[in-house]
């Protein structure tokens, strides 16, 4: 057999060419553009991005037709009418549930454990957060994974807490976090902190205000005497801490910007569904019956007159001739166009004193109507500042003006006999875009008087848990139905 | 494949030594068919040792002896003849082609050239001339129907619209089961072609861009037994492409093709054309709906505020779509040389949708040379340059989906009777039931006008591919050859996506609009170097040893940026918008392998064959990514081995074989690891939130988790086979039985959110299919002139999910939230699921109105609406031949499988399908009131129609999706040759009129073709969602040799 030399060369050098270095040629399974570990400053902003955006999607939609601060439209076709039927189904609870466990509170559990020794600033502001996620979640879907919750592989099936022993987690976790945020800190949020600018005294103010709102909860139309001391209790005892928040400026709430994809989510929703998301006729009316002149910017006019769409018809009457919501939920209007920067407000300073106007009215809160009248004129006086924050000059005096007589006026005043319905009631207005709790305000007192849509006989007290949890969870508890009484203060 | 056959036959067969002879005998030896000159056909003297071949001319010298009494010319591909020798020194012979030729050689995985009759398992081949008939922009459209086992579905009519391919069934749960595509041994990507729910335009699998006409054959290796030898990622089978190549020795030879087909849509909806625009029975001009008034010429509003006698218009759907068009021009150059061989090819594709805008232009150059560099040593190389623009509208669940509403439109709403857009080129959609003059549209909901949207929002694509490789083969000895090839598959990917401004979908926030530009580079590198070793031993027996290396190496690279809010409309520059999102994927993975093939074979009747692989993948932790896995494979023939038994007209050739294998899967790349993602929070309305936000950026933790431990998963798959050839070959059937298990399947199995992750990957699951091939085909009629050929092929297999992970029930395979295809243990894969009524006794439940309004959906679990695995499949190819003329008829046939339909609810619901003109009296639910007692309220049409197709409620909008179709039909001509030879240059003509899906009947499935998905490539099927119908196509072609 004749060999050519040149062959064999030319098919050894390709071999060894081919097999050369070939445990790197396979050690390349680390994705180059993608973190394994980001700091802490850019876990914060995702958690509250997440937080802003849940607040004022999914289930402030769910909520605020339920209390009928909206009411849906647009036929049978549009989800929205048939979440005003009360027809939310576990499927529909997915989304929000999962943006909320698997992404809120996972990186606000990353920055915590990142941050707890060395940067406790950062560890506090998240726990404050935890905290509030944990109060609206619990008030919307009753026992909730906490204790066993965002373990990761260690525990995919976390068993679910009592509402109550949450709440208690809770109280001591807002402690915890202000506590935290005291501490001196390697690394302190600022911009990244969008909420509040990394400013600690607010988030501070904001821990208290968290806790007056879940103490208030204590307070319902059938709580036990137990209860009621814890709630007075709790009150009294953040009262002296004397840091609360003092203006709309100390809101917790999200800004939004006015670029594409960055305006609040209930003015997108606006424009990607038009016609389905009205004010409803509930809130309207109370706003008419009152003459409010926040009525400028929460709505706009429909023929001359301000118009609220009946809930629970939306699926079959279809109509457009209603008021819509304006400046105050969707920012700037120049052109016909809203600059959609409005916040998603998820604890107001308006609701804060609304809180304590409610506790200093109970008899067996504070018993005392004067300082109640103080703090319901408080926050009537500062849901009107709030109101005009995006209104230019003529609707802002248009909404100014109207403060003085609303404050004089019965409707401005509490008195003996209706001051918790005079209270909610103006709750349920300042709360207008705020998730849950106006839900939470009903249940706990009844007030407004809502009745339930046609042929519902009752008004769901609960949100289903999510289909998916439920599915892959066989700790979640049943949930039969949503007109169930399901939080421990719903009483 | 012939002249293939005959080089290799030449290679592999060249023998004999010279022998001192008497006289010498020439010759020509010319194909029969053609008249041209054959090379390599072997001439032998009968009786005796020693022969010759026939040169590149076709020539042949031999010198014989005298007691020489006939000569022997075989050639593979060709009856072989005998020639007795009389005393002229003079032997000319025409080769008739033999189709069936027993010798016949099929390349197989990695190019290894295998006698048909060894294998153990189950391959079949597909010609050029069944590719190119009846033309379909896409190859895999192509295949439709033609391969026993293998199932073709199109996700829509639209130009560039993807094709899923679908080999033996699904063999993982949420992975590709799509196969390895391979392209003159080199893997190539058909990625591409997956269809996003809410958002998107048709999207191709990048195997559009081969030209059909540059291929020689494709063949189906099916399962893991035939695509052992490629690894890992041919467990759901391989598509080995083989492209045309010249022939050594053949005279140069000039081909032009041109194919022109005219397109249309192949079935539209009956529409009632008696009521108008409304509700109630009351004419609305901002209604979707067709309950309005009884059309009488009565003067009403339209949306604009302008008077308008109604009048319906039946032909306003039909409009929208216009007539569009194809055309393939191919001019290309072969030849050869003694010691070289060349191809060279350009093609040029065009084709016009039907929707205006909707286009796709395709330049493939290929080139294939090889060259004898010694009598040891062949180069070859081969290279195909493909520039591909296409351009493509939106579909799916969008309001820029042109068909979103454009298929329901109101009965007496004529798109051309208003502008679809404004001055400015804007769409102007109602907010609110104001009359207006600005109006673009009437839809009050927000769809975009659909000529608008067909106009202005648009996605464009330019591919610049290469797939080349370069090949040395070299032969050690007689018995030992080496040979290297090293390929590439390298395209660029620049896709721009246009939002315009006022568009209203989900990547148009509040109908600002938005560019995606988008580059994307996908390199796949593959060499092969291979050591093959042939051996005849102990008289009867041979074996046959390979030992080879693979190494591979895929980097996709994409880059994107998002613009929103376009500023200035009609400019699509990307700086022409407000806000950036920039985003960059990388991802690389790679793969080393070593294989062995040891084949040994009893006096060419009894074949057992072993195959061994080790991978080791970059996918998997050091620990866990190297693994083996073996194939055994066994052939005994028995009329080889009972020669008695062919000594009848009856029985002339039979085989069986088994097969047993089993394969392990890579895991998704970078899946070793949990990372962190840029935040984006949204919901399924549309509104989101994009990060980078007010100048601080955001990272979450992503909610499905990867995993370390994660190991390879398996596929073994047993297969056994008959193949028989009888009544003198003209009957011949393959059947196959086969039957998969997948195990320790790696897929996210979901986990409660409450544990920060919505899913973790895990080795889980077993998956099982069984199923059986039957080819069966023959010649029932042949007389001198005229040949009826006839093939029938027939699939029927079943699947279950035999069990998912521990607590997991199922896990969803594409779609909505209802409906949606899941994996579910003890279902077929994919099975659809969707809200149902409630029921007692098996009855509907209606509310006290008699309605099954929205409170009588049983909203609690979904139960399962269809499965859309067809119960079997079947084609039908017929071709008479009369002379030069040729009739090719090709219908194929789906039995079963049902598919959720979104066009056929809304044209029942919407009241403009013809069924629902029928107004005239009162319908009744056929269901019982809560208590039990039978319903007995009479409702309307409308109200009948709206609850019945209701999009809450999916159990009466799932159909069955049967279908039979003429999927191609051709009638040829080829000019006879002794017409031909007064045209000195030309050697040949053919003409011929073509068509495609040309006649169609699906006897369960109103309105449209059943063919169509809403996921394009996919594992999820069955959902139809305002898709773009399918079309028929018909138009001619001519071919010229030079």
């Amino acid at each position: 057999m004749k060999i050519n030399i040149k062959e064999i060369v030319l098919g050894v050098a390709l071999i060894i060419i081919g097999l050369s270095s070939c445990k790197k040629f396979v050690d390349i399974n680390d994705n180059p553009t993608r973190l394994k570990d980001p700091d802490a400053s850019l876990i914060l902003p995702s958690a509250q991005g997440n937080l802003g955006f849940t607040m004022g999607s999914d289930i402030h939609r769910f909520t605020s037709l339920w209390v009928q601060q909206f009411a849906a439209q647009g036929g049978g076709a549009a989800q929205p009418t048939q979440y005003d039927k009360y027809a939310v189904g576990e499927g529909d609870i997915n989304n929000t549930w999962a943006s909320t466990f698997a992404g809120t509170l996972t990186d606000l559990q990353k920055v915590i454990v990142k941050t707890k020794a060395t940067s406790p600033k950062y560890a506090g502001v998240a726990e404050i957060l935890k905290a509030y996620v944990y109060q609206t979640h619990v008030d919307a879907y009753g026992d909730l994974p906490y204790s066993e919750a965002i373990s990761y592989e260690t525990n995919l099936k976390p068993t679910f807490d009592g509402s109550s022993s949450i709440y208690d987690n809770v109280l001591n976790l807002i402690d915890e976090g202000i506590a935290d945020i005291k501490k001196a800190s390697l690394l302190t949020p600022s911009s990244d902190d969008l909420y509040y600018g990394g400013d600690m005294d607010k988030w501070e103010r904001f821990g208290n205000a968290l806790k007056l709102r879940m103490y208030i909860h204590y307070f319902s139309t059938n709580a036990t005497v137990a209860d009621v001391a814890k709630g007075k209790a709790g009150i009294l005892a953040v009262l002296a801490t004397n840091k609360l928040l003092r203006a709309n400026s100390d809101n917790f709430q999200m800004r939004f910007l006015t670029s594409a994809n960055q305006t609040n989510p209930i003015h997108q929703f606006e424009g990607s569904r038009p016609n389905q998301f009205f004010p409803s006729k509930t809130l309207v009316d109370i706003m008419n019956s009152k003459n409010d002149s926040r009525r400028n910017s929460f709505f706009t006019l429909q023929g001359g007159v301000y118009v609220g769409a009946t809930n629970g018809i939306g699926d079959v009457t279809i109509s457009t001739a209603f008021s819509r919501m304006s400046t105050y939920l969707r920012g700037r209007l120049s052109s016909g166009a809203y600059s959609g920067e409005a916040p998603i407000r998820m604890l107001t300073f308006a609701e804060q004193n609304q809180i304590l106007a409610e506790y200093y009215a109970r008899t067996n809160g504070g018993n005392d109507l004067v300082t109640a009248d103080i703090y319901f004129k408080a926050g009537i006086t500062a849901s009107f500042a709030a109101a005009a924050e995006f209104s230019d000059a003529t609707e802002a005096l248009a909404v100014s003006s109207g403060l003085a007589s609303y404050l004089a006026s019965a409707n401005g005043t509490v008195t003996t006999g209706n001051a918790l319905q005079k209270i909610i009631e103006e709750k349920f207005v300042s709360n207008y875009g705020v998730a849950i709790e106006p839900w939470s305000d009903w249940r706990r007192t009844g007030y407004p008087a809502i009745s339930p849509v046609t042929p519902a006989t009752a008004i769901p007290r609960i949100l289903p848990y999510s289909f998916n949890e439920r599915s892959y969870n066989p700790n979640t508890p049943a949930r039969p139905s949503v007109f169930v009484k399901s939080v421990f203060w719903d009483k | 494949m012939k002249k293939l056959l005959q080089s290799l036959f030449i290679l592999l067969f060249i023998a004999g030594s010279a022998m001192a002879q008497d006289r010498t005998i020439t010759g020509t030896v010319t194909g029969k068919d053609d008249g041209l000159p054959l090379p390599g056909v072997s001439v032998k003297i009968k009786g005796a040792t020693g022969g010759t071949t026939t040169g590149a001319d076709g020539k042949y010298s031999i010198r014989i002896s005298s007691n020489a009494t006939s000569l022997e010319f075989s050639s593979v591909g060709y009856t072989s003849i005998t020639k007795n020798i009389s005393s002229s020194s003079v032997v000319n012979v025409a080769l008739e082609t033999d189709s069936k030729s027993l010798t016949e050689v099929i390349v197989t995985a990695l190019g290894q050239k295998r006698e048909t009759k060894s294998l153990g398992y189950g391959v079949t081949t597909v010609k050029n001339s069944e590719l190119t008939a009846g033309r379909s922009s896409n190859v895999v459209n192509a295949l439709a129907g033609k391969v026993a086992g293998v199932k073709i579905l199109s996700s829509g009519g639209a130009t560039g619209s993807s094709a899923n391919i679908n080999i033996r069934q699904a063999t993982t749960f949420t992975g590709s089961n799509q196969p390895l595509w391979v392209v003159d041994g080199i893997p190539i990507d058909n990625g591409g072609g997956s269809q996003s729910v809410n958002t998107g335009s048709t999207n191709s699998n990048r195997g559009i861009d081969l030209n059909q006409d540059d291929i020689e054959s494709v063949t189906i290796l099916k399962g893991p037994a035939a695509a052992v030898l490629y690894g890992s990622r041919a467990v759901a089978g391989a598509v080995i492409v083989t492209t045309k190549k010249g022939s050594k020795g053949q005279t140069g030879k000039v081909e032009l093709s041109s194919n022109y087909n005219y397109l249309e849509v192949n079935r539209l909806p009956s529409y009632q054309n008696e009521y108008s625009q409304g509700t109630n029975g009351l004419y609305d001009s901002f209604s979707q709906m067709s309950w309005g008034a009884k059309i009488a010429g009565q003067t009403v509003t339209n949306y604009l505020g302008n008077a308008e006698t109604l009048t319906a218009y039946p032909d306003n759907v039909k409009d929208i779509f216009k007539g569009g068009y194809n055309l393939q021009n191919n001019v290309s150059f072969s030849g050869g040389t003694d010691k070289t061989a060349y191809y060279f090819n350009y093609g040029n594709f065009k084709e016009n949708g039907y929707l205006e805008n909707n286009t796709l232009a395709k330049n493939n150059f290929t080139v294939n040379a090889s060259t004898e560099l010694s009598k040891k040593l062949t180069l070859s190389a081969s290279v195909q340059y493909i520039r591909n623009n296409s351009v493509g509208t939106p579909t799916g669940n969008q309001r820029s989906n042109p068909l979103f509403d454009g298929m329901t439109l109101p009965r007496t709403y004529n798109l051309d009777n208003y502008p679809f857009e404004t001055v400015s080129g804007l769409n102007n959609i109602p907010t609110s039931r104001v009359n207006n003059s600005g109006y673009t549209y009437y839809n009050i909901l927000g769809t975009d006008n659909p000529l608008w949207s067909i106009k202005y929002v648009l996605f464009k694509q330019k591919i610049d591919r290469v797939i080349g490789n370069a090949g040395l083969d070299y032969k050690i000895a007689d018995w030992l050859s080496a040979n290297y090839k090293i390929g590439i598959d390298q395209y660029t990917n620049v896709s721009k996506t246009i939002n315009e401004k006022s568009a209203n979908n989900n990547q148009s926030a509040s109908r600002t609009g938005s560019i995606i530009d988008n580059t994307t580079n996908r390199r796949e590198v593959s060499s092969y170097f291979n050591l093959v070793a042939n051996k005849k031993f102990l008289k009867d027996f041979g074996a046959r040893f390979l030992l080879g290396n693979e190494i591979n190496y895929r980097r996709l690279d994409e880059l994107q940026v998002t613009g929103n809010g376009i500023q200035v409309a009609h400019n699509y520059n990307i700086s022409n918008t407000l806000t950036y999102v920039p985003a960059q994927a990388v991802t690389e993975q790679s793969l080393v392998g070593v294989y062995a093939d040891l084949s040994l074979d009893y006096k060419s009747f009894a074949y057992l064959s072993f195959t061994g692989r080790r991978d080791v993948s970059s996918t998997f932790a050091p620990d866990k990514r190297s693994y083996f896995y073996p194939k055994v494979d066994a052939t005994f023939i028995v009329t080889e081995a009972f020669p008695q038994l062919k000594q009848n007209d009856i029985v002339n050739y039979l085989k069986i074989r088994a097969n047993y294998a089993k394969v392990g899967r890579e895991a998704p790349v970078y899946s070793t690891g949990t990372y962190y993602n840029t935040v984006n929070p949204s919901d399924g309305f549309g509104p989101n939130l994009i990060f980078p936000f007010n100048g601080v950026n955001g990272q979450t933790y992503a909610n499905a988790a990867g995993n370390i431990n994660i190991k390879p998963e398996f596929t073994a798959s047993k297969e056994i086979g008959i193949e028989g050839r009888f009544l003198k070959d003209r009957l011949s059937i393959d059947i196959a039985y086969y039957s998969t298990k997948s195990t320790d399947i790696i897929f996210s199995v979901p986990s409660a959110p409450s544990s920060g992750y919505t899913s973790t990957l895990l080795n889980a699951g077993t998956l099982k299919a069984h199923g059986i091939e039957l080819l069966v085909s023959g010649v029932p009629l042949k007389t001198r002139d005229f040949i009826w050929d006839l093939s029938v092929n027939f699939t029927k297999g079943r699947n279950e999910v035999v069990e998912l992970a521990p607590g997991v029930p199922f896990i969803g395979n594409g779609g909505f939230t209802n409906p949606q295809g899941r994996i579910v243990t003890g279902y077929q894969y994919g099975t659809l699921f969707g809200q149902v009524f409630k029921k007692l006794n098996g009855k509907d439940v209606v509310d006290a109105n008699g309605r099954l309004s929205s409170g009588q959906i049983n909203t609690a679990e979904l139960q399962p609406i269809g499965d859309p695995n067809p119960k079997w499949t079947g084609g039908v190819n017929s071709t008479f031949t009369y002379k030069g003329l040729s009739l090719s008829l090709f219908a194929d046939v789906r039995y079963g499988g049902d598919i959720y339909s979104r066009t056929i609810t809304d044209l029942r619901r919407y009241g403009v399908a013809a069924e629902t003109a029928d107004r005239n009296r009162l319908y009744i639910h056929n269901a019982v009131y809560a208590d039990g007692t039978a319903n007995n309220t009479l409702i309307t049409a409308e109200q009948y129609y709206s609850d019945l197709y209701s999009s809450a409620a999916q159990e009466y909008a799932v159909f069955d999706g049967s279908w039979i179709r003429l999927r191609e039909a051709t009638l040829s001509y080829r000019i006879p040759n002794n017409l031909l030879s007064k045209l000195k240059f030309v050697k040949g003509i053919s003409v011929g009129l073509t068509g495609r899906n040309l006649l169609m009947y699906a006897p369960n499935f109103p309105h449209i073709d059943p063919e169509n998905n809403l996921l394009g490539v996919s594992n999820g099927q069955g959902i139809e969602y305002n898709g773009q119908p399918q079309t028929r196509t018909y138009g001619g072609f001519l071919k010229l040799t030079f």
